[in-house]
């Protein structure tokens, strides 16, 4: 079965931030994952830019405060 | 569960083995001016250690095929960092450092039962000291080049013990070189180590050396992400290119800004003047006509700086040592009193280090309160403070005790405590008046980042302050 986008960037959530795939949700902040640090941020942000062939502004970059905020930009 | 603290010496002796002097790890008055606000503990060094500590631990031979470490937040020197270890199967092990109660560094290895007989050209003594480069950002784009391999086997194998019984030595030569690339030679002197990947082959290259070559350079962040190739590994290794020390305005733009005699009533106590909002407060007020003592802990070339810049600029300054977490004030035994001060500004910290997300980690807690609560009562002792009718505080708070962001819990809970302290003093000395602003972020060295942050001017905005805490004090208001 052809992988979505949403499973696609769900799965480069889940390496970076150390997350299970499953706990996975649009409501989850940066506040409450433990490994999303600002190093982090950012090689989430470049693997995402990576993976899906685009470039994030830096306004683009300082409002993924969720998962539904980065499911957004990347994935609409 | 192993724990250890690195101290300056084996620092010092880490440097000599991989060469990697850059003063972020070696020079305590250099790594001040850095966004990690003291010395910190090479990565490398961090995962040679790690590793050693893990293969110690094992009864069988262990090889390693490759390794990935992720430098998550620097270890202090002096800092206790433990080691937590873990075979996530036969084939992998990962090895987790954690300070401050939160994770340093993050390492997969990736293993095998068979020998590894590769053996790269490998100089068999420390590396020669060189001094770190610098980098014009058009360079970083297309930098390339080669490091040989260097090895003292005595040093490795004194340090290093485990490591070195069973790790070749030109794998562990390539894994200090991997420290003098970035410390040293690329981007060298303003460098961050964040990421090393390594797979071991058996691949040495015609020349055995390690090549490195920028595949990217994101000027956003200032990111570079390295290919390796070469000495029997590939990899790739992800670095930053740390900020430089943030200067201040200057004397003579921030005299443009205040009236000559606006703070000519004032004779103010700066205390941690030497550089950032202190710096920016100790010249605001000189050139507003007031007579400012500077204080300093460890920046006594900073603050002989911003005394000398005032004075060149006509005003009036002095500096002082002062160590605020000193109860007696010892430093200020042979000093007269200061009877004739009539203001003290509070600027003492420490390093302001990132705590955990959610909770507190007590001892973090601990170390900010030193400063900002403990500290300010032995000043007011030591100093002999207030001295008179009318004496005047301000305390810098900050507006994160509002906002609350995570991993700031420890900072803005002590910096709140700090204020209940100040409201404490003037509820039963009816002499005090008080000026506590949470001020908001301004560009400072302690507020510097990998990532960029909107910050004010502090020039602009501790002028704002100073002028309201003034009129404050004119008008008799607490």
């Amino acid at each position: 079965m052809h992988e979505t986008s949403t499973e696609k960037l769900d799965q480069i959530v889940a390496d970076i931030l150390e997350l299970d795939i499953t706990a996975i949700s649009d409501t989850l902040t940066s506040d409450d994952v433990e490994h999303w640090t600002s190093l982090n941020h950012l090689r989430l942000v470049t693997a995402v830019e990576e993976a899906f062939g685009i470039s994030l502004s830096m306004e683009q970059i300082e409002s993924i405060k969720s998962i539904g905020a980065l499911r957004q930009l990347v994935c609409t | 569960m192993i724990s250890r603290e690195f101290t300056l010496e084996d620092q010092l002796a880490f440097a000599r083995l991989s060469g990697d002097f850059n003063p972020l790890h070696v020079e305590p008055m250099a790594a001040r001016r850095s966004l990690f606000g003291r010395p910190v503990v090479h990565g490398i060094h961090t995962l040679l250690w790690a590793m050693d500590r893990w293969i110690a631990s094992q009864v069988d031979t262990v090889g390693i095929t490759s390794l990935k470490a992720t430098f998550e937040r620097p270890i202090g020197v002096g800092e206790e960092a433990i080691l937590s270890t873990r075979h996530a199967s036969p084939e992998e092990a990962r090895l987790d450092l954690f300070s401050d109660g939160q994770r340093s560094t993050h390492i997969t290895l990736q293993l095998t039962s068979a020998p590894d007989g590769v053996v790269s050209p490998l100089i068999r003594e420390d590396p020669p000291r060189t001094t770190p480069r610098e980098w014009s950002v058009d360079q970083l784009d297309s930098a390339s080049g080669a490091l040989e391999l260097y090895l003292n086997e005595g040093d490795a194998q004194h340090f290093f013990p485990a490591l070195a019984a069973r790790l070749s030595p030109s794998r562990i030569g390539v894994l200090l070189a991997t420290t003098r690339l970035i410390g040293m030679e690329c981007p060298g002197l303003y460098s961050v180590f964040s990421e090393l990947e390594l797979v071991f082959t058996s691949q040495v290259g015609t020349s055995g050396a390690l090549q490195y070559r920028v595949r990217r350079f994101d000027q956003r962040f200032s990111a570079l992400t390295f290919d390796l190739r070469g000495a029997g590994v590939t990899g790739v290794i992800k670095a930053f290119v740390r900020p430089k020390p943030q200067a201040q305005p200057t004397f003579e733009l921030l005299a443009s800004m205040v009236g000559k005699n606006e703070f000519e009533s004032q004779r103010a106590i700066v205390v941690g003047g030497s550089r950032g909002l202190g710096e920016a407060t100790a010249k605001l007020l000189a050139a507003g006509g007031a007579d400012v003592i500077v204080t300093y802990h460890r920046g006594g070339t900073d603050a002989e700086r911003v005394v000398a810049e005032i004075v060149a600029g006509g005003g009036k300054a002095s500096a002082i040592p002062f160590n605020v977490l000193d109860p007696d004030g010892h430093q200020l035994a042979e000093k007269p009193a200061y009877p004739d001060r009539t203001h003290l500004y509070y600027f003492a910290t420490p390093a302001i280090v990132i705590g955990a997300k959610g909770g507190l980690h007590p001892p973090l807690f601990e170390r900010f309160s030193h400063y900002y609560v403990t500290g300010l009562v032995n000043t007011l002792s030591a100093f002999r403070l207030p001295p008179s009718t009318h004496f005047a505080i301000f305390y810098p708070s900050t507006v994160l005790i509002d906002e609350q962001p995570a991993g700031l819990a420890e900072y803005a809970a002590a910096k709140a405590a700090g204020e209940s302290l100040c409201h404490a003093l003037a509820k039963h000395d009816k002499r005090l008046r008080l000026y506590t602003p949470r001020l908001p972020r301004m560009a400072t060295d302690q507020t510097a980042s990998l990532v960029p942050v909107h910050k004010e001017d502090a020039g602009p905005m501790m002028l704002r302050h100073i002028r309201a805490f003034h009129q404050s004090c004119q008008g008799g208001a607490h």
